[in-house]
């Protein structure tokens, strides 16, 4: 009975998600409702608030310009001009405190923390998810790849 | 959160770049914001703003423009602009001038909102569109001609041939802007789409964003719930490609889904140039010498000695170069298939090292026969100056 417990522990343990593995999450479930400024977001979204996250997409500026950011958007569009994306599928990125980052060419993983809510400032929802980032993935054909 | 200081250096960095108005036009100031406005969702509000406002904004922008140049103009400015319906001569002749400039980087989006507000006068843009080299210039012309010629048989028909058309995003667009109208004759391009989540462009996997437009229209247009199919759940993805496959069949008895999804075999090297004004440009390398043109990539020569067309490592590096507002050429070449890739360069118009410009000629000259090297020859025009 003993040695059927301690089985079943270990398997338990196998089972579940190692603490600080991030959970993967990809922009079509970020983006899966059409959000309105002020609503309730969707539960599946706000269980994400302060989890630690992997995420695919591409790198942008807020602002045009060259050099190394301590800020980007991460989107789900690889031109950047095919439309305009929405509140809900942009995330809002910030380097590891005195760090920075070229905008870099291609897909792209992310690991970080992620916080859902509406921020505003001046009357206008500026973001609905931000991410603490805690390092870059660069490489080729990684993460889900889904979303709008 | 480290994201809740974004605001301040962006706010007071775009702040500073704010030239006086000596106007009392109470939309200089939304045209400053939406313009130059350091967050990107005030400057999509500000826009908002002025697209609301229809005709009586338009002095205010055309005004910045002759200050500042077309190119400072935004594509949230002009994405706000063609998704409004706000009608009247001012706003529909600024349209019309953007959509007729082919320097201007959000021409496309300026064609949309003529196309969505069904200006009958755009017809001649309209129609020229349609042939247009960017895919973005054919989406929006076809939308156009659907509104504005919706009883013109030969029109119709010259939309309905885009389903032919040699792009994927177009295929899908068209079929589903056919849906919206009733029309299911592109259900095969939609099941396409649906069924082709797993195509890709060397690590961009766009047919998932394909698939899930195409999902979340037909749940739209045609009330079908296929969602699962982008799910993880089997039993669920099962019973909803089995719903996609009847509807699709319902329009196009022979068509049969791909058995399953299989990804491509990615390739050793691939060059992407985005062109708003030239049209997109796509070309993947495989290992096997396979050399292939298009996102969905369709064999056009196979080369024996591969050799010739692989870079040295001068070309080794990640990086993007110049301030890329919309145009844009990518180099991508792995060490070996599959792998994170030794030579990554994105570049904007007039940035391109030297090396990878260099190399992109030998290659457009190598591929010279093949039907690509023209077009890639083309389109390295637009990027070797900064006169994009």
């Amino acid at each position: 009975m003993w040695n059927l417990s301690k089985s079943l522990v270990a398997l338990a343990a196998l089972a579940l998600p190692v603490a600080d593995e991030p959970q993967t999450v990809d922009f079509a479930s970020l983006s899966d409702f059409e959000y309105v400024e002020g609503m309730e977001l969707p539960a599946h979204v706000t269980k994400l608030h302060e989890k630690k996250i992997r995420i695919s997409g591409f790198m942008a500026r807020e602002v045009q310009g060259e050099g190394p950011v301590e800020y980007f958007l991460l989107i789900n569009d690889a031109c950047g001009c095919e439309g305009v994306p929405l509140l809900n599928e942009i995330l809002f990125c910030a380097m590891p405190e005195g760090e920075k980052t070229e905008i870099l060419p291609g897909s792209i993983s992310l690991v970080g923390t992620l916080f859902v809510g509406e921020i505003v400032e001046d009357d206008c929802v500026i973001a609905l998810y931000c991410l603490d980032v805690d390092k870059i993935e660069s490489g080729s054909r990684s993460g889900s790849g889904s979303g709008s | 959160m480290r994201t809740a200081l974004i605001t301040l250096g962006l706010l007071f960095a775009a702040s500073g770049a704010l030239p006086a108005q000596d106007t009392a036009d109470p939309f200089d100031d939304a045209v400053q914001k939406a313009v130059t406005h350091g967050r990107y969702a005030v400057r999509r509000a500000a826009a908002g703003k002025l697209a609301r406002a229809g005709d009586d904004a338009v002095p205010a922008m055309r005004r910045y423009v002759d200050a500042h140049g077309l190119d400072a103009i935004p594509l949230e400015l002009v994405d706000a602009l063609a998704q409004s319906d706000v009608r009247g001569p001012e706003i529909e002749a600024l349209l019309t001038e953007w959509a007729g400039n082919r320097r201007f980087f959000w021409r496309s989006q300026a064609l949309g909102g003529l196309a969505r507000r069904g200006v009958e006068g755009a017809r001649p843009m309209f129609e020229a569109a349609i042939g247009d080299p960017s895919h973005l210039f054919r989406i929006e012309g076809a939308r156009g001609l659907l509104t504005v010629a919706t009883d013109d048989e030969e029109a119709t028909a010259r939309v309905r041939a885009r389903l032919g058309d040699d792009d994927p995003r177009v295929r899908l667009r068209v079929a589903l802007l056919l849906l919206e109208r009733g029309d299911g004759g592109g259900a095969r391009q939609i099941g396409e789409a649906v069924f082709g989540a797993a195509r890709t462009f060397l690590d961009d996997r766009w047919g998932a964003r394909e698939a899930t437009l195409a999902v979340r229209e037909l749940q739209r247009i045609a009330g079908l719930d296929v969602a699962a199919i982008l799910g993880d759940d089997l039993d669920a993805a099962a019973e909803a490609r089995a719903v996609a496959t009847a509807w699709v069949q319902g329009a196009a008895p022979d068509y049969e889904p791909p058995a399953a999804q299989q990804e491509e075999p990615p390739p050793l090297l691939g060059v992407e140039v985005r062109s708003c004004r030239n049209g997109d440009l796509f070309l993947s390398v495989f290992a096997d010498g396979r050399v292939a043109a298009g996102l969905d990539p369709r064999v056009v020569v196979e080369v024996d000695d591969l050799s010739r067309l692989v870079p040295g490592d001068a070309l080794d590096g990640v990086a993007t170069h110049g301030a890329i507002i919309c145009d844009f050429v990518r180099v991508y070449v792995s060490p070996t298939p599959g792998e994170p890739p030794r030579a990554h360069h994105k570049a904007a118009p007039g940035s391109v090292p030297g090396p990878v410009l260099e190399w992109l000629k030998m290659l457009a000259a190598t591929l010279d026969e093949t039907g690509i090297g023209e077009p890639l020859t083309v389109r390295l025009g637009q990027f070797a100056t900064s006169d994009d």
